[in-house]
């Protein structure tokens, strides 16, 4: 079947502030915007709209510097034009008369054809001034938090979440070595390198899934670098008894079942629309030997009663590792959501320990940099259950030691082995 | 990995009824790769093996904006319910050419995945209506069978047209 293709094509420039539009304003994340637009995005806007997230606040302050009175609540939409033209204008190789133009062009295409003289002033003064050279582009409780808890890093970790992040996959070795998938990906002309671990590979430059060799086929998945070190940490047998606790849509569920063939895998999260992502995952890479359940993993209401001998928490977080990717998180999130997860995150180790079996292990993971949802998680959890848990002591071959567990940080240059921020902790249930 | 070519109305063949897969072997796993890439390549959001002039039972689907949810049914067996929904519709088969269509919003499906394993999968809305377009293609129908008889000779006509100026040298 084939759905007809728009008529027109939305002009690039109104898609993007549209979309930008939708975070900013709306607040919902960038991929919730993307995907409710039935227009085909552009790689000219979803380029701007991630651009403008980025450089969201050093922008923001231009603009607001030059113009005489705030747009108003109606005309958000603008505001969010403005944002795109002045990213194009300073950030893209766009010349600066067609940056302009297309912009004030672009006021007609959201119903404002009004606003062009307004559009036009802004952006032309723009133009003569000089990017701020030491603005690092997060918000202040950001910045606060991160020089906190990293106070020698904390530079290099603002300028590694500005960046963007290589595109890495992992080759299910269930169906295909990854010599022979790196030799199907150059006869397409994808050049990789390979990464950390021998089903890591890196690409040169980001493809779309539909270009990608044997994605459909389940050759190949999509993942951080970073989120690929799960099965190093947690080596199982063939009997093993798992439950990912927070497991959709099954990345690392489905790394370990790619590496761990014939482990007894339950897959717990709480939302349905999630794990029907999991179930299509789990469809498209071949995997079906493991159980599925929805529940919520802070309470045993799903739970049977037969122990397991290693949990995985894959927890709700803050998202603050993946800046790279998702640059909307320093734009929509705030000091308290951390503060919220902390104290879920808390709740599900508590709760899921309870279902560990003595002797068993639990691998307490988040894609967040701060400490409040890593090492201080882990600590409140020891302090509340006296001397049962045990740290054990894990190291990879990147990131750093913490005092419970271990941190991977955005911060390497080499697009190679740079990873997204990840922590982990290893806690071993005493007999 | 091979773009295949699509049959195009009112091209006979397109009426032939698939059969069953008796064995999900390596030939049908390459033929869902073949089906993939050429649905991607076209693009479309579903193609049935019926389209590419094999007459076996295999459709697959992708109807994400970011062509990375595909789906695979194999014997793809259907019951349909819930109320009814009209939505545009076209067809690699037809192309350039759009009608609404009325439809049931709610399918139940039935089939083997690559592996041979039987599995059901629920589906509503323009999900539900790709796959009950692609198990037409499967008994030889297509979404202009659904047209007013006058609509779709023009359609043909259309589209021999066409076909007789792709022919000239
Ligand atoms: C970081 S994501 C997991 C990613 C997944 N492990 C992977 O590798 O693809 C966190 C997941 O936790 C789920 N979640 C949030 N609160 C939960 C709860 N109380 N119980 C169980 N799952 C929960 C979310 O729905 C989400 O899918
Ligand atoms: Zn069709």
């Amino acid at each position: 079947m084939k759905t007809k293709a728009p008529a027109v094509k939305v002009d690039d420039r109104v898609q993007a502030a549209r979309l930008l539009h939708q975070v900013i304003t709306v607040g919902c994340t960038t991929d919730q915007a993307f995907a409710r637009t039935t227009d085909p995005i552009s790689p000219l806007s979803r380029e701007m709209v991630y651009g403008s997230l980025r450089f969201f606040f050093s922008i923001t302050d231009q603009i607001s510097a030059v113009l005489h009175k705030p747009i108003e609540h109606k005309d958000q939409d603008l505001w969010a034009l403005l944002i795109v033209g002045t990213y194009q204008l300073q950030r893209m190789r766009i010349p600066p008369h067609a940056a302009i133009n297309e912009t004030v062009g672009a006021c007609e295409g959201l119903g404002k054809p009004w606003a062009k003289g307004l559009v036009n002033a802004v952006l032309r003064k723009l133009a003569l001034e000089k990017i701020p050279e030491r603005t690092f582009d997060h918000p202040q409780w950001m910045l606060d938090l991160i020089m906190a808890d990293y106070p020698e890093q904390a530079v290099d970790i603002f300028h590694a979440n500005n960046r963007q992040a290589p595109m890495a996959l992992r080759v299910n070795r269930a169906r295909i070595s990854p010599e022979a998938y790196r030799n199907k990906l150059a006869e397409a002309g994808i050049q990789a390198s390979p990464g950390w671990l021998p089903e890591t590979l890196v690409l040169e430059a980001p493809v779309s899934t539909e270009k990608l060799v044997g994605f459909a086929s389940g050759l190949v998945s999509i993942q951080d670098a970073g989120a690929q070190f799960v099965p190093e940490l947690i080596p199982l047998e063939s009997t093993t008894r798992l439950l990912d606790a927070c497991a959709a849509p099954g990345g690392k569920l489905f790394h370990l079942l790619e590496r761990y063939p014939g482990i007894d895998a339950t897959a717990l999260d709480v939302s349905t629309t999630r794990l029907k992502q999991l179930d299509l995952q789990a469809r498209r890479l071949g995997h079906d030997t493991f159980t599925t359940l929805q529940g919520d993993a802070s309470n045993l209401e799903w739970w049977e009663g037969d122990a397991f001998d290693v949990v995985l928490i894959d927890a709700p977080c803050s998202g603050s590792g993946t800046i790279r990717r998702h640059p909307d998180i320093k734009v929509l999130r705030g000091a308290k959501d951390v503060k919220k997860y902390a104290e879920l995150q808390l709740a599900l180790v508590e709760n899921l320990w309870r279902t560990l079996r003595p002797g068993g292990t639990l691998l307490y993971c988040t894609c967040s940099l701060f400490a409040e949802e890593n090492d201080k998680v882990v600590n409140s959890f020891l302090q509340l259950s006296g001397g049962a848990p045990q740290v054990l002591e894990i190291s990879l071959p990147v990131g750093q030691a913490t005092q419970f567990g271990w941190q991977l940080l955005p911060t390497d240059d080499d697009p190679k082995k740079t990873t997204d921020g990840f922590y982990f902790s290893c806690l071993k249930k005493t007999v | 990995m091979a773009i295949l070519e699509i049959l195009e109305y009112p091209d006979p063949r397109l009426r032939t009824k698939a059969q069953p897969v008796e064995a999900v072997d390596n030939l049908v796993r390459t033929l869902l790769d073949d089906l993939f890439e050429t649905m991607y390549a076209a693009p479309g959001i579903g193609l049935a093996a019926s389209q590419v002039d094999v007459h076996k039972r295999i459709i697959v689907i992708d109807i994400s904006e970011n062509r990375d949810e595909p789906h695979a049914f194999i014997n793809p067996d259907l019951e349909i319910s819930g109320k009814e929904i009209e939505a545009e519709e076209g067809c690699l088969s037809v192309p350039g050419v759009y009608e609404s269509v009325t439809r049931a919003d709610h399918v139940l499906v039935k089939a083997l995945d690559r592996d041979g394993q039987s599995f059901e999968f629920e589906a509503t809305g323009m999900l539900a209506v790709c796959i009950q377009h692609e198990c037409d293609h499967l008994e030889g129908k297509l979404f202009v069978d659904y047209l007013s008889s006058l609509k779709r000779s023009r359609i043909r006509r259309k589209l021999e047209k066409e076909h007789r100026i792709q022919a000239l040298p």
